[in-house]
């Protein structure tokens, strides 16, 4: 009897041991990711990557031995009873029951019931392994990149022609979710989804071991009324021109404008191609930073149409002043959240804001919970717009009637793109108006103005 | 409270155990790549330097 309570004891420290060893474990497995990442840095000059493997192989070395360490103490910790038990009694190791039901089932039960037990209560929707798994990727943009050529080597094959695609922007709060979402249930488009997360850039690799079961829709963070799940698309693409532009974009204080190079547009391209492989629709995406690149984007020979999303500016800023508080409150809860944030692109608003650097900047004098740099945000951005719609690939999008009337929406859509375009299940989700106390008349003005003009142009 | 989901995701529909198994994965193909790299780069050294003096 006391050698099966010895063997439970045994293997419950053991699994004690390695619950405890896991923070090292996890350092361990982000350096040694982090050392794959400097050895395939395609970007810096040699001596600088010189610099970065000899910095990294000493973190790498230093967490791998610490890792090792531990796991050795916790065998020798977890061995111990077994071997007193042997050395107290004098019992011969051949002796000791190794086979019978008794010995299995107090290892198991030992082994297991440290794992039943949560110590700490999982905050959000990822586990610790999960935002480990996001780290060792989304941290780490060579490695990403090199699984996007394996990808596009398996799977992509030389004889696909690109098809026109369409992307949804505007700024954030605009409504462009939404506008994804309903050309989405059309059945026309195909696009990232959640399910492609973490490996963004190998959407088919992910899939052979991946496919999540559509499951119940939940509300998402923003508190509107969208339902999200693993199947819901999102602005999700932007992980790829943060891999290939290696973040030239993103600045210390503002996102900015940037060329994009013809080789980087091949691979969009194969991008596209990759997440729609096997399925004869369009591409779609929403991206709020698009505007940061459309200059050189339309510049190439891709054809593509742009939808840009226009929302009242007083409840658009109002909007913005609302979601900017509430994920500032989020992202000082949880830090992964601004994490996420970061691999995405999303500098929209929380912790990590950062506006877009168009030209005339209105909103530097104002702080960022006056709902005046919200509207001075708005003014810059839809000014930028407005010259753009000349071209005749960017057509304008009324939020109104998104709101409220979704159907006749998809079908002037279906006519100005000549699209086939089946709505099913379409349902208007309401107009939400709020308050916009405090606002600078000038600025006022100026937004109203410049939102009579764009209605001018709405589809 | 509010859940963080768009911007933030529905987590990921993976359990633990695979979870476990694709990280034990990474760690190992990315210290083999790292291994084998330098050496891949030597060999090829060698392989020049020996082409050349023959």
């Amino acid at each position: 009897m006391i050698y099966y309570v010895l063997v439970f004891s045994s293997a419950l420290i053991f699994s004690v041991g390695l619950l405890l060893i896991q923070n090292p474990f996890f350092r361990f497995a982000y350096a040694a990711t982090g050392q794959l990442n400097a050895v395939l840095d395609d970007v810096s000059d040699e001596d600088t990557k010189q610099r970065k493997l000899i910095q990294k192989i000493g973190s790498l070395f230093k967490a791998m031995f610490s890792f090792l360490a531990l796991f050795l103490l916790v065998i020798v910790a977890a061995l111990t009873p077994v071997v007193i038990y042997y050395f107290v009694l004098g019992i011969e190791p051949e002796t000791l029951d190794t086979t019978s039901i008794y010995f299995y089932i107090s290892m198991i039960i030992g082994g297991l019931l440290p794992f039943f037990i949560p110590l700490k209560k999982q905050k959000g929707d990822y586990s610790n392994w999960s935002k480990l798994l996001h780290r060792m990727l989304l941290d780490h943009p060579f490695i990403s990149k090199q699984l996007f050529y394996l990808e596009r080597k398996l799977f992509l094959s030389e004889e696909i022609t690109n098809k026109p695609f369409v992307l949804v922007t505007g700024l954030a709060r605009a409504g462009t979710t939404a506008m994804t979402q309903l050309l989405f249930t059309t059945g026309s488009f195909h696009s990232l989804s959640y399910a492609n997360m973490p490996f963004l850039l190998t959407p088919n690799l992910w899939k052979k071991f991946y496919r999540p079961k559509a499951e119940e829709l939940k509300e998402r963070a923003h508190g509107d009324n969208l339902q999200i799940g693993f199947e819901t698309i999102e602005a999700l693409e932007e992980q790829f021109f943060k891999v290939f532009t290696n973040d030239a974009f993103v600045g210390e204080e503002n996102l900015l404008q940037h060329e994009v190079e013809e080789n980087i547009v091949d691979n969009y391209l194969d991008y596209q191609n990759l997440i729609g492989k096997d399925k004869n629709s369009t591409y779609l995406a929403k991206n709020n930073n698009l505007i940061l690149r459309y200059g050189s984007l339309r510049k190439s020979t891709v054809e593509f149409t742009v939808l840009v999303v226009v929302r009242n500016p007083l409840d658009h800023a109002s909007s913005l002043l609302k979601q900017h508080k509430r994920f500032c409150e989020m992202h000082d809860e949880d830090a992964f959240t601004l994490e996420y944030m970061n691999w995405l692109g999303h500098h929209e608003f929380g912790k990590n804001h950062k506006p877009f650097k168009l030209g005339e900047d209105l909103h530097s004098g104002y702080k960022l919970d006056d709902i005046n740099y919200w509207l001075a945000c708005w003014i810059e951005y839809y000014t930028f717009i407005l010259p753009l719609i000349d071209d005749g690939n960017i057509h304008l999008i009324d939020y109104t009637q998104l709101a409220e009337k979704p159907r006749k929406l998809l079908e002037s859509i279906s006519s100005n793109l000549n699209v086939q375009l089946n709505p099913e299940n379409v349902e208007a989700y309401g107009l939400k108006r709020s308050n916009s106390e405090g606002v600078d008349d000038d600025l006022r003005s100026r937004a109203e103005k410049l939102y009579a003009t764009l209605s001018t142009s709405f589809m | 409270m509010f859940n963080p989901l768009i911007y933030i995701g529905p987590g990921i529909g993976v359990g633990t155990i695979a979870l476990v198994i694709i990280v034990l994965l990474l760690v190992l193909i990315s210290l083999l790549i790292v291994i084998w790299t330098p050496i891949k780069k030597f060999i090829r050294k060698v392989g020049k330097l020996f082409g050349n003096g023959s």
